[in-house]
């Protein structure tokens, strides 16, 4: 369990709408290792931003998470008390949206929002003692009389001495500090002129300069766990590109975990390390991503791949997945993919199949369990 | 010995009885101080507000500018005319003048003023004071103000009304001296034609004696121009028994206070006791009402739709008595007021071009008279007023001079109404078959139009003689204009005298000949040259008793000509607290011509038991 | 563009409003069928014999271009007209009346919105619980009941039952009481009593200016609160459904953070056009109110003046009244662009 930072549980989340329950998430299992990069994919509607919603418990009205746990730091989220969850939520793990610009407060400036990170959450008498200790060290780099500087280093060495039990900070240099983080927040983010940048509202920034925004929101605080819902798709290539390094070179700074929710296989072999696939709520497929880009077992897994444009090669026509997503309300008997699936049988139809496989390549299909036998033969 | 002895028994009866009798005395001297007949001069100050509520809009407060007539309610009791009404009998007496004395041609009438009365600027009221107060009010001639009565009389003013008013114009009327010094204490008044009205006159509060010199520091005079800051200010301009000490234009708001070197009045009452009065606008019958039950108020008027929440209805409509059923709180009245509604038959109705239309329906006095005789004048006066209002005999109010009681007023018969409509309906060519409708006409908020031309028009109509009558309304605009164009069929309207004489009630019925405006002669396509004489005649008329004379026949002319439905007199009447106690109503000067109201209160020498 | 700049655009736009009023209601006020003109200078006291020479000095026999001509040139001597039925210049009757209805509106825009603001942010937080249903009952009794009725009620309450019973009592009308104006006076610079008595330091005036406009502003608050509350209701619940505030949750912000600085200040747009316009529209005067509660304001004057067919008030009230509805729209705009920084000028 240790290896683990997160650990979900046949998590189950439904939406009790006017038209019916619709199952959101019906059973879904999944770990995360420290430190590591992880992809979820999937079709339009599969369920993967409510699995980000449900692990970080902010599943919206009609919606509720009605079985299974969300295992973090050993304590299980679906139980906290909505005080305990708010605290671990920016934290312990954070989240980064999709669409920056409808994600970010319109009317709160980026150096606001920025520092109600850190305002709400870090200990925030400490961090002021580190904001004094920053500026002194920026007043000694650039000081010239020897007198100053040695008063300077006294000061640094009582500050140092003082963060160990800091004294109660006045909410006006509070804010000033969180508002110095958060510029050097920015900084790190690889934002030029961060002051400036501060005092900017949302819709003043081009989409890539938003999502650096809200990705420093996510790692203000050096969380365990970073969730990205499709934080690139709204990008262009090359900025989604920078982006995505930049999660991977912070990634080894912070040494936070990431569960990158996209339904772009191409990001998922650039930067994942293991990948589910997610199909109608349940995850189907879930693997090492090299495993599974080389040996995909899941009808659907190989659908999607083979769906996937090749750069190289002539003009190869895209083979779609015949179909389109269930109803999540009436979800089809048995294996929810049968009505898709080129290989279904008749017991696709009447039983769901279960988890099968080693724990380094999960499947979800009876073709590796009960139908083994039939799926040799066609292989050969 | 024995003689002179008194018995053991006849001692006590004889103790008892003086004990009795000094009781007696005690009390009655107790109750004679409380009353204050013991030292009148040593009442103390009241210094708790009198307030009254008012029941219209003050908008302005400068005695010849009073635009709505509703200043009076203050100005009566900071300002005095030189002749004014005796208390509660409205004839007139001199006030600030001493005595009057009319030259023999009837021209000139020369006043000798009261000495040592001084305004309450400390400035003295004299001759000189008397001229410039009336010489502001004609120069000013704010249209909107009584001052056309001074106008009418005063040599040389009607002709300055009708210039541009220009300093020149105004040079011109000075130079008649129309108003002359004759010493420090006599002003001789100079009229352009004998008027026996003149001294009625002076008793509307445009010829309120003003202090010049106020004046003069406050905006001074300026021909053809209303002064705003007399207007808009309190002004200590007076002679009256109350200062006029502040007023709060944006609460409408006025406070009096007492005059300690007040004259007296020609009662010769001294200073009065109540040292505040405020008098505050409420427009709103019913805040008026929580106040004066509450306590609030000192004094107020609640208009008839709302007075049986202070008095017992069955004993007014029944027995005619005002019995109290609010505690502490009495109704004071009925007295007549001076106004008269009518129901105009229009014998000349125009088209929009000014043409006589082809059919006129009132032009037959069958149908005028049947009109008369068809209109329920009780129900009327009971739907309306809940009979806070008498029924005229004519065009003259009960109370003005001329009034003759003995001329009998109208009375409801629907018989004689029938037979007078079917007998014009076969001269006009109307019928049932083949009916002739009609309009008639009231403006919108007119309680009294909409009740009259609805009582009339169901009485008209349930005859069935093929004469219909439809009431309606207009937009207060457009009704006068239309009316002021004698396009109006039959309308209802009212007017009301600004003095206890009934020249207003008669002089407007010979405003036909004269065709200048829209009198409601004129208006009514009314001419009757007999009529139009008598009014000549009493116009110049000096001796009282012949012009009495006269004006019953004029009254009498007009009955009998039914061209018009005298409806109304409303009756006026006062709500005041118990302990509120000698207080008058100074009903004759000035009357709002828009809304009915009570009168005018004259708060002197009103004092609280 | 400066801030400056768009006020200094604006009043001068204000010129051209004023203009365009101005003209069309000269001409509504001659045109309306009808109505003499010369209603405005008369009262049935005038003699007919006086009328040729008030027509004559008023150019009522005037063509119509020319009477304008004659109005606009006084108009730009400073000089717009006596209305009669104010009994006073109409730049004086502006003076007096619109302070009075300034207070008013601005106690009852006070009352309104520090009721309906939170009520609506409680509905919307607790919408379709019995929060939500008790709430929009309120609201929908407060603003449908008849303005004369709620007022006589709230004046037979605090006022006749509490006083007749021997309690402390608000005063039913007007703006000061008798005793406070006989004993206290004060200087009057704004017109408004209660800013008047704070600049002169008089408490006892201060007191009694506000208890009496307690009455009336609730009257009138009671009223417009509803609006005021739904549209609060539904602008939050629309906000609440917004990204930015799953973003704001996401972020770890304590809920009151949450809903009062990101979801509030979101919310308070909607909100502010339209408590913009009621203030403006409450700032032309109440007639009802004002004549329950004997509050000389800009209601009663231009009832007044419609009534007496005072065409000269009716034109003055007119522009005062366009006069407030482009300043009130500018300060909204202002108020607009401030709260929300994708607004320029
Ligand atoms: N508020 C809601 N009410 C009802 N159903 C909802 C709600 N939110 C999500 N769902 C349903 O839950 C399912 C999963 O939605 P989800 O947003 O997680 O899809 P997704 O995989 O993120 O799709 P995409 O790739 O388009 O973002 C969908 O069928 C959706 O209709
Ligand atoms: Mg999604």
């Amino acid at each position: 369990m240790e290896e683990y930072v997160l650990s979900v549980q046949d998590l189950k989340t439904k939406f009790f709408t006017r038209h019916g329950v619709v199952n959101a998430l019906d059973g879904v299992n999944l770990t995360i290792r420290k430190g590591e990069i992880m992809g979820v994919v999937g079709e339009t509607g599969c369920g993967k931003s409510v699995l980000a919603l449900s692990i970080m418990g902010l599943v919206k009205y009609p919606g509720k998470v009605v079985e299974g746990s969300v295992v973090f730091r050993g304590r299980d989220l679906t139980k906290l008390d909505p005080d305990e969850m708010r605290k671990i939520r920016g934290s312990g793990i954070a989240m980064v949206f999709q669409d920056p610009l409808t994600f970010l407060n319109p009317v709160f400036t980026i150096g606001d929002q920025l520092s109600e990170v850190f305002l709400f959450h870090a200990e925030m008498d400490r961090k002021v003692v580190e904001y004094r200790i920053a500026k002194a060290k920026e007043s000694l780099a650039e000081s010239t009389n020897d007198g100053q500087r040695d008063q300077l280093i006294e000061e640094i060495n009582t500050l140092e001495r003082a963060k160990e039990a800091p004294a109660k900070a006045s909410s006006k240099e509070a804010r000033k500090a969180a508002w110095y983080f958060s510029t050097e927040m920015m900084r790190l983010l690889e934002i030029s002129d961060p002051e400036r940048v501060a005092k900017f509202y949302p819709h003043e920034l081009s989409g890539g300069m938003r999502q650096r925004i809200m990705i420093a929101m996510a790692l203000a605080l050096e969380p365990d766990l970073l969730i990205a819902d499709e934080a690139t798709t709204a990008l262009d290539v090359t900025t989604q590109a920078q982006i995505l390094q930049l999660l991977k070179e912070l990634r080894s700074r912070i040494n936070s975990a990431i569960l990158i929710i996209t339904h772009d296989l191409g990001i998922v072999a650039q930067t994942c390390e293991r990948v589910a696939v997610m199909y109608a709520g349940k995850i189907v497929e879930f693997t090492q991503t090299r495993e599974l880009f080389s040996n995909p077992k899941h009808p659907y897994t190989q659908g999607l791949l083979s769906s996937v444009p090749r750069m190289s090669g002539p003009e190869a026509d895209l083979e779609w997945i015949p179909g389109s997503v269930p109803d999540m309300i009436n979800l089809p008997s048995g294996c929810t993919f049968h009505p898709r699936c080129p290989f279904a049988q008749k017991l696709c139809e009447q039983e769901a199949p279960e988890m099968l496989g080693e724990t380094s390549h999960l499947v979800r299909c009876h073709l590796y369990g009960k139908l083994q036998a039939g799926r040799q033969a066609y292989e050969k | 010995m024995s003689d002179t002895k008194v018995s053991r028994r006849k001692f006590i009866k004889y103790a008892a009885g003086g004990a009795i009798i000094v009781g007696v005395a005690g009390v009655g001297l107790y109750e004679a101080w409380q009353n204050g007949l013991l030292g009148a001069t040593t009442k103390p100050v009241d210094t708790t507000p009198f307030v009254i509520d008012a029941w219209t809009s003050i908008r302005q407060v400068d005695p010849p500018s009073d635009n709505n007539n509703n200043a009076p309610i203050i100005l009566n009791q900071t300002y005095e005319p030189l002749v004014w009404f005796d208390k509660d009998k409205f004839t007139l007496i001199p006030w600030l003048a001493e005595s009057w004395k009319a030259s023999s041609d009837s021209l000139t009438y020369t006043f000798t003023l009261r000495k040592g009365i001084k305004f309450h600027d400390g400035t003295d009221l004299n001759a000189q004071a008397v001229k410039s107060s009336l010489d502001r009010t004609v120069l000013i001639n704010d249209p909107q103000s009584a001052v056309s009565y001074l106008n009418n009389s005063l040599k040389g003013a009607n002709a300055y009304s009708t210039t541009k008013m220009t300093d020149a114009d105004a040079q011109a009327y000075l130079s008649n001296n129309s108003v002359e010094v004759v010493d420090a204490n006599t002003v001789a008044i100079h009229l352009a034609a004998v008027n026996p009205v003149f001294l009625d006159y002076l008793t509307v509060t445009d010829c309120f004696i003003v202090s010049p010199d106020w004046v003069q520091k406050n905006g001074g005079v300026t021909p053809g121009k209303p002064n705003t800051v007399m207007a808009q200010q309190a002004h200590k301009a007076g002679t009256g028994p109350f200062i006029f000490d502040s007023w709060d234009a944006q609460g409408q708001t006025a406070v009096l206070a007492r005059n300690p070197n007040y004259w007296g009045s020609p009662y010769n009452t001294g200073p009065p006791t109540l040292g505040k009065v405020v008098i505050r606008e409420l427009p709103d019958t019913n805040t008026r009402l929580l106040n004066i039950k509450s306590g609030a108020s000192d004094l107020t008027y609640i208009p008839p739709d709302s007075i049986f929440q202070l008095v017992d209805k069955d004993t007014w409509l029944n027995q005619g008595q005002l019995k109290s059923i609010a505690s502490g709180v009495q109704v004071n009245g009925t007295y007549p007021t001076l106004s008269v509604r009518y129901f105009a038959l229009n014998q000349n109705v125009l088209d929009a071009s000014g043409n006589p239309k082809p059919v006129q329906p009132f032009k037959n006095i069958k149908v005028r008279q049947a009109m008369a005789y068809a209109f329920d004048y009780a129900g009327y006066l009971k739907a309306t007023y809940n009979n806070f209002a008498l029924q005229p005999n004519g065009c003259v109010a009960k109370g003005e001079f001329g009034y003759d009681a003995s001329i009998p007023a109208p009375v409801q018969n629907l018989d004689m109404a029938k037979q007078l409509l079917l007998s014009a309906g076969q001269d006009m060519g109307f019928s049932q078959s083949n009916p002739l409708n009609v309009t008639v006409w009231y403006f919108v908020g007119s309680a009294n139009g909409k009740n009259a031309t609805t009582i009339l028009a169901s009485a008209v109509n349930a005859l069935n003689t093929g004469f219909v009558l439809t009431p309606n309304s207009m937009p207060a605009g457009a009704f006068f204009t239309a009316n002021g164009n004698g396009q109006l069929e039959a309308w209802v309207l009212g007017w009301p005298g600004n003095f206890t004489d009934a020249s207003e009630h008669v002089g407007p019925f010979g405003d036909f000949r004269r065709g200048a405006g829209t009198g409601i002669a004129i208006r009514a396509g009314y001419n009757n040259p007999n009529v139009i004489s008598l009014i000549d005649q009493q116009a110049a008329e000096t001796d009282s008793t012949k012009r009495a004379n006269i004006i019953s026949q004029i009254v009498k002319a007009i009955n009998n000509d039914y061209a018009y439905i005298f409806l109304d007199q409303p009756s006026g009447y006062f709500t005041i607290k118990n302990n509120v106690q000698g207080w008058s109503v100074n009903i004759p000067t000035n009357i709002v011509w828009s809304n009915f109201t009570a009168g005018i209160v004259y708060l002197y020498p009103v004092g609280r038991k | 563009m400066k801030l400056s700049s768009f006020i200094l655009r604006r009043l001068i736009l204000l010129v051209f409003v004023l203009f365009g009023v101005a003209v069309l209601v000269f001409l509504l006020t001659r045109a309306a069928p009808g109505i003499d003109p010369i209603f405005a200078y008369v009262t049935p006291n005038t003699p007919s014999s006086a009328y040729p020479v008030i027509r004559e000095q008023h150019h009522l026999n005037d063509p119509l271009y020319v009477q304008i001509w004659y109005w606009f040139w006084d108009v730009l001597h400073g000089d717009l007209g006596y209305s009669p039925s104010a009994g006073m210049p109409v730049s004086m009757a502006a003076a007096i009346f619109f302070p009075a209805t300034a207070e008013l509106t601005i106690a009852a825009t006070i009352i309104s919105l520090s009721v309906a603001i939170p009520l609506g942010i409680l509905s919307a937080l607790k919408s379709n619980k019995w929060q939500d249903h008790a709430t929009r009952l309120f609201v929908m009794t407060s603003s449908s009941m008849a303005v004369f009725w709620l007022g006589l009620m709230l004046q037979f309450v605090f006022f006749y039952l509490l006083r007749v019973n021997g309690l402390p009592s608000l005063p039913p009308a007007g703006r000061i009481s008798p005793d406070v104006l006989v004993s206290q006076s004060i200087t009057h610079y704004t017109g408004l009593n209660v800013l008047d008595s704070v600049l002169n330091g008089n408490l006892p005036y201060l007191v009694d200016s506000l208890s009496h406009l307690v009455l009336p502003a609730t009257t009138l608050a009671l009223v417009s609160m509803g609006l005021t509350a739904r549209i609060m209701r539904s602008s939050m619940l629309e906000v609440l459904g917004q990204d930015y505030i799953t973003m704001a949750r996401g972020k770890g912000l304590p809920e009151r953070v949450v809903i009062y600085k990101h979801a509030f200040k979101n919310a308070m747009l909607p909100t502010t056009t339209v408590v913009g316009l009621s203030f403006a529209s409450l700032l032309s005067g109440a007639v009802l109110t004002e004549k329950i509660f004997a509050w000389n304001g800009m209601g009663s004057w231009a009832a007044n003046a419609a009534l007496a067919n005072d065409t000269v008030g009716i034109i003055g009230f007119t522009l005062v009244t366009a006069t407030i509805f482009v300043c009130v729209n500018l300060v909204v705009d202002i108020v607009y662009a401030i709260l929300d920084p994708r607004i320029s000028y």
